[in-house]
């Protein structure tokens, strides 16, 4: 077997690498492995095409699987990138994170911290935000559909009496996550989707995604709406949860603004009674 | 011409892919069955899961892995294979497949179906893992041939007679992709007929069939377009050698609509009975043989 997995290495090693086949070859995580002259004796010649011409049918092949498993899960990273950018990028990230999984599900699960740190994509921090909330809406896509069904919340009443709603507690949907961001990605990623150019500017802006019936859902919310989310998904009471939107928005949410929130969370299904 | 380890024909059936899950939901067209792309309902539990459960309720279903690895040399990923084995029980899979090839090596993977050197090392190697999944998924595997665009210099035997004799010692089936076969032997020079002729026609359990690419200096094997006439000829002259076996059409870049995909799959009935209607001489020799 030795010899086998030394051949594999070397294979493995020529087709992922960046460069021409060539460089490929010659590079040290090849040659670690197979000399160059070794190379180009380990595979036969056909009659259209020299060993490393075959070789390089597969390294040809490579990044353009990766980048089509990367942009089904990042398609607005791919829309606003464009075809160029965007390749580069996919040379870059894989380069740093290669698939190591028998799914194509996991090789984009560091694609939003590799934007922020490498900051070679720009504006990085609206990336950064862009790939947060892609990555969102593929989890929930991905989440047991048991667990999101169990929770399917009922709608809690819209008119709750005086006397009781601070104490009521409510559940949320379990396949609900609750993001913030600096930009709106939201607004952009539909422009994404629509062939139109979107804002980059900072912009603050809250954002629930979810699922029902094997739909993922988007919601833009207020702030308010989402720090009421929040401390609700954390099991607390309603009026501790507005006590705290209170608090966190630095001025009382009317009565108003309460029921208009919680209009939104159960017509969108993310809120029911426990 | 019999059947292998009892696994039944399964007629004329079409790969499951995502843009058809709605027309096959509603419509539930005619079609004997349908392979799944293993990895595409592992780890999930959403839609395309939902979908997988609906079409095994209604029809039969294969699995059609290309993660196993079977020729690779890190240790075999049980926890993946243990999910297969999951995911086939709870659809009733007929059979679980895959390529007999690497994918990746040091803990990658490169999502290609790589070449093998034929060799006996690598038979030994490769035969000791197939035995080993079979123990786990508790099935005989059954491996495809893959198309390749290189071969080794170290190769001591031809990928036909490396398969012949890999089904033998594995113990296992064959998923006969004939439009492989073709790809590969105008990329490397040798006469597809003979390969067919090398195969033990009693281990082939399935055929697949699907269009390929030509890119001048070499085939591609794209699952694009058409299948070539030549391709027929050799599905013509493999399923006149082994009976009928359950064909699956193939299907993945520019797919068109199921009705069309569907149209080109029972093509096959040209050369094979349909389901239900096996040809008389077959029927008699399986009586024959018990």
């Amino acid at each position: 077997m030795a010899e086998l997995a030394r051949l594999e290495r070397w294979m493995q090693a020529v087709i992922v690498h960046p460069g021409s086949v060539e460089a490929a070859v010659r590079a040290r995580s090849a040659t670690r492995h197979m000399r160059v002259s070794g190379a180009r004796r380990a595979i036969l010649p056909s009659k259209t095409m020299t060993p490393l011409e075959r070789l390089a049918v597969y390294q040809d092949m490579y990044p353009l699987r990766m980048r089509d498993a990367l942009s089904a899960d990042y398609p607005g990273l791919a829309a606003f990138l464009g075809h160029a950018h965007f390749f580069d990028f996919v040379l870059a990230y894989v380069a740093v994170h290669p698939s190591r999984s028998y799914t194509f599900a996991r090789l984009g699960d560091h694609v939003p911290v590799f934007l922020r740190k490498t900051r070679r994509f720009v504006p990085a921090a609206f990336l950064f935000d862009l790939a947060r909330l892609e990555q969102a809406i593929s989890q929930v896509f991905e989440l047991d559909e048991k667990d999101a069904r169990s929770a399917t919340p009922a709608a809690p009443p819209l008119h709750l009496a005086a006397t009781d709603w601070a104490s009521r507690r409510f559940a949320v949907s379990p396949t609900l996550r609750l993001l913030s961001f600096r930009h709106g990605v939201g607004p952009a990623l539909d422009a994404l989707k629509a062939g139109d150019r979107p804002n980059t500017r900072p912009r603050a802006s809250w954002v629930a995604v979810h699922r029902r019936r094997y739909s993922v859902y988007r919601v833009d919310l207020q702030r308010a709406e989402f720090h009421l989310l929040e401390t609700l998904a954390k099991g607390w009471t309603l009026g501790a949860a507005v006590r705290d939107a209170d608090r966190r928005n630095g001025k009382p949410l009317s009565p108003a603004a309460v029921t208009r929130a919680f209009r939104t969370f159960t017509a969108k299904g993310l809120l029911g009674e426990t | 011409m019999g059947d292998r380890f009892g696994l039944p024909d399964l007629g004329v059936g079409v790969g499951l892919r995502t843009v058809h899950f709605g027309h096959i939901l509603s419509k539930k067209p005619d079609v004997d069955f349908f392979e799944a792309i293993t990895e595409n309902f592992l780890d999930t539990g959403g839609r395309p899961r939902h979908i997988l459960d609906r079409v095994a309720e209604r029809y039969p279903v294969v699995l059609h892995g290309v993660s196993m690895s079977i020729g690779g040399t890190d240790p075999i990923d049980l926890g993946y294979l243990k999910k297969v084995k999951a995911l086939a029980m709870r659809v009733k899979a007929k059979w679980v497949s895959d390529h007999l090839c690497f994918t990746g090596v040091s803990g990658r993977n490169t999502h290609d179906l790589l070449p093998l050197p034929y060799t006996e090392e690598t038979l030994r190697h490769v035969t000791a893992r197939v035995r080993r999944v079979s123990e786990v998924l508790e099935q005989p595997l059954v491996l495809e041939n893959p198309s390749s665009y290189l071969e080794f210099r170290s190769s001591t035997m031809s990928e036909a007679a490396f398969f012949a004799r890999l089904l033998k010692d594995a113990d296992c089936g064959m998923l006969l992709d004939v439009n492989n076969v073709y790809v590969s032997s105008v990329n490397h020079g040798f006469d597809p007929v003979a390969y067919l002729d090398v195969l033990p026609a009693d281990r082939v359990v399935q055929y697949h069939l699907a269009g390929h690419t030509d890119k001048g200096t070499h085939l591609l094997d794209t699952h694009s377009a058409r299948m070539k006439k030549e391709v027929w000829a050799l599905y013509a002259h493999a399923i006149a050698r082994t009976g009928p076996r359950a064909t699956l059409y193939e299907w993945d870049e520019d797919i068109p609509s199921f009705a069309t995909v569907h149209r080109e799959a029972k093509k096959a009935l040209k050369y094979r009975p349909p389901l239900g209607r096996q040809h008389p001489i077959e029927a008699t020799r399986r009586t024959a043989h018990g």
